[in-house]
């Protein structure tokens, strides 16, 4: 049923590709923005770049989840899925796992622009920072897949998911500027161990908590 | 085959339903009336599962259907005033994933036969966001018809259907009943109501009355 549900998040999203363009477009402006905002030297750059680019992560990511639960309210789609006989810790599986989908292309594709006007060099050690972004993707998306479900069934869900999403999510966000900034440097991994570890729990206990708790979420 | 007991429910402080209880046995139909903003959706989407109560208990064929298990709600089908349906998905698209959903094996040929059945075969492969109401409307009906439930939970089922529309939803609903297939109805009309229902029951601020 997983898959079913997954399959049909990523179909809806093929056939609209709402989500993804939207991430897409506005994760290059946020790119341009700062690249022709913060007019200072390569040397310099480099020791913001990390969270500016996790800043832009958490931007575009809340106009995809956003955008993700706004279809299941367009002729009342979502009511299809809860009168379903199916575990509705499910459907929060599969909103986190093809949000992280869309997150990771979006990422992919923006990352040569982030790079080349930033000018930055790519990270010394490219596969664990794709290691480690993996991760990181998971957790950004496992917070606010389960606040997306929380605050879609407010009258001002678009006001409301960024202001519960941006303090739940900012552990993760330091974490992971802490984690790039730390690969980018070649520093050894004992020093950023934690943060990981901080990453790896936000997977855990939220995977946990919105699997079991959506159940009661998605109900008006 | 249905227990609806003491169902309360409030929107911002005000009660929508008070102790609302009633009794569906199998291969009746039961009518329920009422003005608008009575509770009668309301009460649908609990018993759905799609929306919560305070206060209550329903059991459905001698299950909970608040503490029990999802498959409890497996022959227990929910049809409302909109579509329940993904406009970007076509008519075959969203029929094949909502049987999907139902532990059904969607077969293309037995939808399209449905669709067709209902007068939507020419718009079988189109989004059903550029449907019309009545398109719509029918197309919940193709998929009551292709779903193996137990209890259907219809909500006003003749909005928006035009003449041709109207004599294939009697149809439907009449042939259900000779089935012996047992359904709970929101309607507006009188006359309807006693043509179907062999219960009616009104709504009338929020306080369930027998007619």
């Amino acid at each position: 049923m997983f898959l079913t549900l997954l399959k049909k998040e990523l179909f809806v999203e093929f056939r609209t590709r709402e989500i993804t363009i939207s991430m897409i477009v506005f994760g290059l402006a946020i790119i341009l923005t700062f690249a022709f905002s913060s007019n200072v030297s390569p040397v310099i750059i480099v020791n913001f770049a990390p969270g500016m680019f996790w800043i832009m992560v958490l931007f575009v990511t809340v106009i995809g989840v956003h955008r993700s639960f706004a279809y299941e309210k367009e002729f009342d789609a979502f009511s299809m899925l809860i009168s379903a006989p199916i575990d509705r810790g499910l459907i929060f599986l599969s909103k986190w796992i093809s949000g992280f989908i869309f997150l990771t292309i979006m990422e992919i594709l923006l990352f040569i622009p982030f790079y080349k006007f930033l000018m930055i060099d790519f990270p010394i050690q490219p596969w664990l920072a794709l290691g480690t972004t993996i991760l990181i993707n998971l957790a950004i998306m496992v917070v606010a897949s389960l606040v997306s479900g929380i605050a879609m069934r407010a009258r001002l869900s678009e006001v409301l998911l960024p202001i519960l999403l941006f303090p739940l999510v900012s552990p993760v966000i330091i974490s992971a500027t802490k984690i790039s900034g730390s690969i980018m440097r070649g520093e050894p991994y004992a020093l950023w161990d934690i943060w990981l570890l901080i990453i790896l729990t936000v997977i855990v206990v939220f995977g946990l908590v919105g699997y079991t708790l959506f159940d009661f979420i998605t109900e008006e | 085959m249905l227990s609806v007991s003491n169902i309360s429910k409030s929107f911002n402080y005000r009660s929508v339903l008070k102790d609302v209880s009633f009794t569906l046995n199998a291969g009746e139909t039961v009518v329920i009336m009422g003005k608008n903003g009575a509770g009668k959706t309301t009460l649908l989407r609990i018993i759905a599962r799609i929306m919560a109560c305070e206060k209550g208990k329903i059991l459905f064929q001698n299950q909970n259907l608040f503490d029990g298990e999802p498959s409890i709600r497996k022959k227990l089908l929910y049809i409302g005033h909109a579509p329940a349906m993904y406009t970007a998905l076509s008519a075959i698209e969203n029929l094949t994933l909502a049987l999907n959903l139902r532990y059904i094996k969607a077969n293309a040929s037995k939808i399209l036969d449905r669709l067709n059945h209902f007068g939507l075969g020419m718009q079988a492969n189109d989004p059903i966001s550029i449907y019309s109401q009545g398109m719509l409307q029918r197309l919940k009906l193709a998929y009551a018809e292709l779903t193996d439930w137990d209890l259907l939970l219809f909500d006003e089922p003749f909005t928006g259907l035009d003449q041709d529309g109207v004599a294939l939803m009697d149809k439907a609903l009449t042939q259900w009943i000779k089935e012996g297939k047992t359904m709970c109805m929101v309607l507006h009309n009188m006359e309807r109501a006693k043509q179907y229902g062999d219960q009616i029951l009104y709504l009338n601020h929020g306080v369930m009355e027998s007619l």
